[in-house]
């Protein structure tokens, strides 16, 4: 390939990479703002509430507030923030790949490679005698 | 190498997924060894020969293979085994062991083997953990005036990025006073198990106070989203999930060192463990060295047991060295070469060393000069590869520290020939050793074995017991 073309592909992953880790903060912080929200309707002693949605201030039912908030948005939230993740990886990994042997200690971009397992808990490794107690 | 197939001991579970072997569609890459890498000068062709196996075991193509590697005391095989474990890099396991270690009283010299193949293979697992990290800005506690009714509370955390606010119920209070958590401190909580650790105190209130304790830490104020993920790869080696794993021991024994032997059906257990993990992707296996020095130490219980252990699936790459030649084996009466038995030699690979050139003994002598900041002349170091040409690398070796420190009384800046020479009378080598208890041995007490000292015992065995220090 020419050296050109792998700069610029190398330019585009860091690019992403670095776009996706704005964007979880920016998922994170939606969040969280949900997180307050659910606890204030909880809290709050009116059966209605003030809800912001895009330029517009609705006055809804406490409970439509918040299956809007925890059901839609939230769990939404989570769904995406989860994808972000793994493409952040994908991209860092292609990243270790094409930069691979200049990455000392973890030869040829095999390192990253590792993060694909699934991941284990400290109990299963350190239960695995099952004839213990 | 087929796999064997009656070595399914305590190896069931791993026949879905065989480690690949040897030989196995890999393209053989020739690499070319640059002519002094890593302070390692000459011995290209065995240099070749490690970088390949190196190579192989990076890209995980080998296991259950064993390489000798034989020649003269002082021609580096030690030093291309270190050399390998460095390229080899972190994520390798890389086990050294003198042949003698494995003759202890605590432990049978199969168990000893045993925990050695064990701790040469690595099991590279991930672990997960949610955790909210930050820079606490403000703790509020609300208590009740009585003191009885359960205590809530509010906590800012911020990262550079944002700030949040989360209500506290009467646990995280609780743990939060226990860390004795203050606005300023940058803490850490796990999602899972709502444990706090305070990480240090952030640098922007570390002029808050001009008396601070030595154990205060100051960190930055962490970036980024509060909820992140952490994901770390740990390689666990087969023998620490092993000792953690076993009843009597407990994690601890890791750290004393002392593990004592390990009961077979917990190793078992673990074997079967692992496959599962393997198979449901949670972990993958990574074959390792295992480097057995001085080989033939080894006796001929040792080397059947190896035979057999080399056709486990589960066994690392196998380097051995030794310095002899046609030598008794050990617990036998018959001789071999080597000191190993022709059965077992005839599965390994062997690299022989040869000795150096006169011009790498010059290279590696002034590498030495350099590393322990000796200054000398050229006609010196000529006279030294003289000297370690005739006699032994090591002993020209020896001869540069002890030569410098006759410069410095003479005060000079630089050693000279002079000095070599006379730190040369002063010290015998190995050879005018030998010449000289020939010439005087009856002065010395029970000289009657002298006599069969200088054709029995191989003159090589006593310059490198005394110089491998």
């Amino acid at each position: 390939m020419d050296f050109i073309d792998e700069q610029a592909q190398k330019e585009v992953l860091g690019e992403n990479i670095l776009t996706d880790r704005q964007l979880i903060i920016d998922y994170d912080r939606r969040r969280n703002g949900n997180r307050e929200a659910l606890r204030a309707l909880k809290n709050t002693t009116d059966t209605k509430s003030w809800v912001s949605l895009g330029d517009m201030f609705i006055r809804l039912p406490n409970t439509s507030a918040t299956t809007m908030v925890k059901e839609v948005d939230n769990e939404r939230l989570v769904q995406e923030v989860e994808e972000v993740r793994e493409r952040i990886l994908r991209n860092t990994q292609k990243l270790e790949e094409m930069e691979g042997s200049e990455t000392q200690h973890h030869k040829e971009g095999t390192f990253l490679k590792s993060f694909d397992l699934k991941p284990i808990t400290a109990a299963e490794l350190y239960n695995i005698d099952s004839s213990r107690d | 190498m087929e796999a064997p197939v009656n070595a399914s001991y305590s190896t069931k579970c791993w026949n879905p997924l065989p480690l690949p072997r040897m030989g196995s569609a890999t393209e053989l890459e020739i690499i070319n060894p640059i002519p002094s890498a890593q302070g390692m000068v000459g011995q290209a062709s065995a240099r070749r020969a490690a970088g390949l196996l190196v190579k192989l075991i990076q890209e995980g193509k080998i296991a259950g293979r064993a390489i000798l590697m034989a020649g003269a005391p002082g021609t580096g095989k030690t030093a291309i085994a270190m050399g390998m474990t460095h390229e080899l890099g972190q994520g390798v396991p890389f086990t050294m062991l003198a042949a003698s270690e494995i003759f202890s009283l605590e432990m049978s010299k199969t168990e000893a083997l045993t925990q050695a193949f064990r701790r040469s293979i690595g099991v590279r697992i991930k672990e997960e953990t949610e955790v909210i990290q930050g820079e606490v800005v403000e703790i509020q506690i609300d208590r009740s005036a009585t003191g009885t009714a359960a205590k809530s509370g509010k906590l800012t955390i911020k990262t550079t990025d944002m700030e949040t606010i989360y209500d506290l119920g009467q646990k995280m209070i609780d743990a939060l006073s226990k860390e004795k958590v203050l606005a300023g401190d940058v803490i850490n909580i796990d999602k899972a198990s709502g444990r706090i650790t305070k990480l240090g105190r952030s640098i922007t209130r570390s002029r808050d106070y001009d008396a601070t304790g030595p154990e205060v830490k100051f960190v930055q104020c962490p970036e980024g989203e509060l909820q992140t993920r952490k994901e770390v790869v740990h390689t666990v080696s087969l023998h620490e999930i092993d000792v953690i794993n076993s009843r009597t021991q407990g994690f601890l024994a890791l750290f004393a060192g002392d593990t004592g032997e390990i009961k077979p059906e917990v190793r078992e257990q673990i074997n079967t463990k692992i496959g599962e993990w393997r198979e449901e992707g949670k972990a993958e296996i990574v074959p390792g060295v295992l480097f057995i020095d001085e080989v033939h130490m080894l006796d001929i219980e040792c080397f059947s047991f190896l035979n057999r252990a080399l056709e486990d699936q589960l066994a690392p790459v196998v380097i051995m060295a030794s310095n002899r030649g046609m030598t008794r084996i050990r617990g036998t009466k018959y001789k071999s070469a080597h000191g190993i038995p022709a059965d077992f030699l005839d599965r390994l690979h062997i690299i022989s060393t040869t000795l150096y050139a006169e011009e790498d003994i010059k290279t590696i002598l002034k590498i030495r000069c350099d590393e322990e900041d000796v200054e000398m002349t050229p006609d010196a170091l000529e006279v030294l590869t003289k000297i370690g040409g005739e006699t032994s690398l090591r002993y020209a070796i020896q001869l540069i520290t002890t030569a410098s420190l006759v410069a410095k009384k003479r005060k000079a800046t630089s050693v000279d020939v002079a000095d070599i020479k006379r730190v040369y009378t002063l010290f015998l080598d190995e050879k005018r050793s030998v010449q000289y208890l020939k010439e005087y041995q009856e002065q010395y007490l029970y000289n009657e074995t002298g006599e069969t000292m200088s054709t029995e015992v191989p003159l090589a065995k006593s310059a490198s017991t005394a110089m491998e220090i």
